[in-house]
């Protein structure tokens, strides 16, 4: 096993380890810190990954609250749609116009939502042994983490993908000029000849990243090439 | 399923291969389905996927036989499906970055089994594929305008008027008054004998000072002309028109006589037709009168195809009214002239000379004249004529043959003996430009004048070819020369890895392979038949091919003469100049899949060729 991949793991399960004395027995959080890290030396089309995406009522993870979330698994490089799965969460708060505009839930919707505690315990149940993957992963981390802190009173440790960064690297790999407009989902979509999707609903931008992964780990690597999951980590 | 899955639902729903597949089929599928991004250059299928039915969402994938030759291209919305069955040894690649979606084995088969309509397009032959094809064609008419799709017997008024044979002319007559009829049907016991009509009293007793005592049977017509009650209306006018009668005995197929069709109950059913055209044509005052005609063909088929009219009878019609318009103008023509110095006979060939002509069509013709004919006494007379039609039929939309394949030409204005020795030396040294006359003038017919001098020629050619095995692999060898398309890949027709055309050329790449496959067959068992269909059949009851080769190559030659037909009918609406040219853009996903198993038929049939006579295809 290779030194960055034996790094990677020991912080992760030091982080999980530690948050799970902290988690109360018996939750979800806890039960999910328990359970066993997925394989990180494993080439990326053998690893289970959960391709992850909310969306919320604002950006600021402190004040803002997850109002629906969407995603696919991929096994390798497969993803079956019969994973697919998407629920509206109730924010119990009001949903803002500037956000509104973007997502198009409305209050209305959103009433109907599930709370946000049974969200979060489908999440982690289906994150187990498996790895998160999002674009611009910060924000679904953010988010994820918040979320537990309220409702455990601590966070989550888990591996995490973002396309957004491996995306920056192969350009900068290529020494290719880039900037936020380059690294957008649906720009960087159109660049690997993928299908213009309707954008910001939880469900398609998760399929859409997940194709996306699949593109960016096939640009890098041919089909014989070895690229184990540890060189696609980011260190959240 | 997750709702949200609508956007590739839908995607599915837009697949032609999977728009049989009913709504309560198409909501479960996209949770079944896998989702994989192929980048370019990665061979497909998948090593790790499991069988089942691939569709294309974006991309393009390639596909290669042994030899490495593009075999077919797909392209979005493209179904690819990898089972047992599928070809080995194909080589299949990703050209272009792919999305595509898998449908697992066991699900695609239980799609098959439940939803036939659906299993059709995957399960069925190609020929049976191809049969409804043209089912489908003739089905896409406008019931408002298929007038001419109504059975004979629906147009019949009334119970026949009969009388026996032994009755008298003077009864016969009286009896005819009586119930007010112009013809009456001759029957002995329940069986149809023969026909009197107005016009066999006046000219076959009255003119000839017949008694009226003697029996009606002395003056009656004998060899009639039948039509079946459930023939089409359509069918019917076309026999007044080919046989210039004005009756029609219905006769059902056990022999029992059901009634008369006269042509004024089929008028009463119909707008323009080959019936009046013809008859305008014939009496047609002067070359004016025969253009004018002329330019009302484009109408016909327009018409014709509107009222689902299928791939022979459409050619038939078409031929009728441009046989009528020669014969007019050689009519007036000799009216100029006075009478012929020698006999002969005015042959048309090219697709009129099949009957397969459409509204698009050169004028292609030659004369055949007696062998007591004299350049320096009777040339003069002869090519006055040739220009005389030419130019007239040039003036009623049929424009001179390029390839100067006309009577007007001295080479193809020629005694006899003249065109016995063409034939000899064309079928003696066959090279390439005499093949392609060899293959131009054995389509020959003879539209006026004395048609026993092109069947002395015939009889006297058709051996030699029989008999030439040079002579016949040069004309498998044109048969050959053009190589069929591979399909259509997103807007365009694929013709082989380099050349991708934006138009279908139907008769480059449809119609003229078959026609010169069909002439191939007819010339090597020295057949008479004509028409593409009659001599692919005639040539496999002779053993020329196989019944079932046979069957597959009508079909395929009928499909792309309909699909022609109603792209110059589109064409003749829009005013629009005609031609051969389909914008692939126009055809539904449906056809697309038709006209790739009409391509691979004829491409089947060329390989067959190709191996039996030794030849390889050069283009």
């Amino acid at each position: 096993m290779h030194l960055p991949t034996l790094l990677h793991r020991w912080w992760l399960q030091w982080r999980r380890s530690r948050r799970r004395t902290a988690a109360e027995e018996g939750t979800a959080l806890a039960d999910f810190l328990a359970s066993p890290l997925p394989d990180l030396d494993a080439n990326w089309d053998q690893a289970e990954y959960l391709v992850l995406d909310f969306e919320t009522t604002g950006l600021d993870s402190r004040k803002d609250r997850l109002l629906s979330v969407g995603w696919v698994v991929m096994q390798g490089a497969t993803i079956p749609l019969g994973s697919a799965h998407h629920r509206i969460i109730n924010p119990a708060m009001g949903i803002p116009e500037r956000s509104a505009v973007i997502h198009c839930i409305t209050d209305d919707r959103a009433a109907e939502g599930i709370p946000e505690l049974r969200a979060l315990e489908t999440v982690l149940e289906a994150l187990k042994g498996r790895i998160l993957v999002a674009h611009n992963a910060r924000f679904e981390i953010a988010f994820l983490q918040a979320a537990c802190q309220r409702l455990y009173g601590t966070g989550l440790a888990v591996p995490v993908i973002d396309t957004l960064q491996l995306a920056r690297r192969g350009f900068e790999r290529r020494h290719l000029p880039h900037g936020p407009g380059e690294l957008r989902l649906d720009s960087l979509r159109l660049r690997y000849h993928l299908p213009r999707y309707h954008a910001h609903h939880a469900l398609i931008d998760a399929l859409g990243t997940a194709e996306l992964f699949s593109a960016l780990c096939q640009d890098r690597v041919g089909p014989r090439g070895r690229l184990p999951v540890s060189r696609l980590l980011s260190p959240f | 399923m997750a709702a949200e899955l609508w956007e590739i639902r839908d995607f599915i729903a837009g697949v032609p291969a999977m728009e049989s597949l009913p709504a309560e089929a198409l909501d479960g599928l996209p949770t079944e389905m896998t989702v994989r991004y192929l980048r370019r250059g990665r061979p497909f299928p998948p090593p790790d996927a499991s069988p089942g039915l691939w569709l294309v969402r974006s991309g393009a994938i390639a596909v290669r036989d042994t030899e490495g030759n593009l075999v077919d291209k797909l392209g979005e919305s493209d179904p690819f499906l990898d089972d047992e069955q599928a070809p080995p040894a194909e080589q299949v690649d990703v050209i272009e970055d792919s999305l595509l979606y898998h449908l697992p084995q066991p699900v695609f088969a239980q799609l098959l089994e439940e939803y036939p309509a659906f299993a059709w397009r995957f399960e069925r032959t190609r020929s049976e594929r191809l049969q409804q094809a043209l089912q489908r064609l003739a089905g896409q008419h406008d019931a408002s305008e298929a007038l001419m799709a109504a059975t004979v017997d629906a147009l019949l008024r009334r119970a026949p008027v009969t009388a026996p044979p032994d009755w008298s002319i003077r009864q016969a007559a009286e009896r005819m008054t009586e119930a007010q009829v112009s013809a009456l049907l001759i029957v002995e016991g329940e069986r149809l004998v023969g026909l009197i009509t107005d016009r066999d009293l006046r000219r076959r007793c009255v003119v000839s000072d017949r008694s009226v005592d003697e029996p009606v049977q002395r003056i009656m017509s004998r060899d009639l002309i039948t039509v079946a009650p459930e023939a089409l209306a359509f069918e019917a006018s076309l026999l007044f028109s080919r046989h210039n009668v004005h009756h029609l005995p219905v006769v059902a197929t056990d022999g029992a006589l059901v009634g008369i069709l006269s042509t004024s109950d089929l008028l009463r059913h119909q707008g323009t037709h080959a019936i009046h055209l013809v008859r305008d044509a014939l009496a047609a005052p002067d070359r004016q009168a025969v253009a004018r005609v002329g330019a009302r063909l484009p109408d016909l088929q327009a018409q014709l195809v509107a009222m689902g009219g299928e791939s022979e009878p459409l050619g038939e019609a078409m031929v009728t009214v441009t046989d009528a318009l020669t014969r007019r103008l050689l009519e007036l023509a000799q009216d100029e002239l006075g009478p012929a110095p020698v006999p002969w006979v005015w042959a048309t060939l090219g697709s009129q000379g099949r009957c397969e002509q459409t509204a698009h069509t050169d004028q292609d013709h030659a004369l055949i004249l007696d062998d007591r004919f004299e350049p320096a006494a009777h040339g003069d007379w002869f090519a006055r004529l040739a220009s005389y039609v030419a130019d007239g039929l040039a003036a009623a939309g049929l424009d001179y043959c390029p390839g100067e394949t006309m009577a007007v030409t001295p080479a193809w204005r020629q005694p006899l003996a003249g065109w016995r020795g063409l034939f000899r030396d064309w079928i003696e040294h066959p090279e390439p430009h005499s093949l392609m006359l060899a293959t131009n003038f054995f389509d020959m017919r003879p539209v006026a004048g004395e048609p026993t001098l092109l069947e002395t020629l015939w009889d006297d050619v058709r051996p030699w070819a029989v008999d030439n095995s040079i002579f016949l692999r040069g004309l498998a060898n044109n048969a050959l020369a053009v190589r069929m398309p591979l399909g259509f890949f997103r807007r365009l027709v694929v013709v082989d890895d380099d050349r991708h055309d934006d138009r279908l050329d139907l008769k480059r790449y449809g119609l003229m392979p078959i026609v010169d496959i069909a002439r191939l067959h007819a010339v090597r068992r020295g057949l008479a038949d004509l028409h593409t269909v009659s001599r692919l059949q005639a040539a496999a009851r002779a053993g020329a091919l196989s019944t079932e080769a046979a069957d597959e190559l009508v079909d395929a030659w009928r499909f792309f003469y309909v699909l022609r037909a109603r792209h110059q009918a589109g064409q003749v609406r829009r005013g629009e100049p005609l031609d051969n040219l389909l914008d692939p853009d126009a055809l539904s996903g449906l056809e697309r899949d038709h006209l790739r198993d009409a391509f691979r038929v004829v491409d089947d049939h060329q390989r067959w060729l190709g191996r039996h006579f030794d030849v390889s295809g050069t283009s």
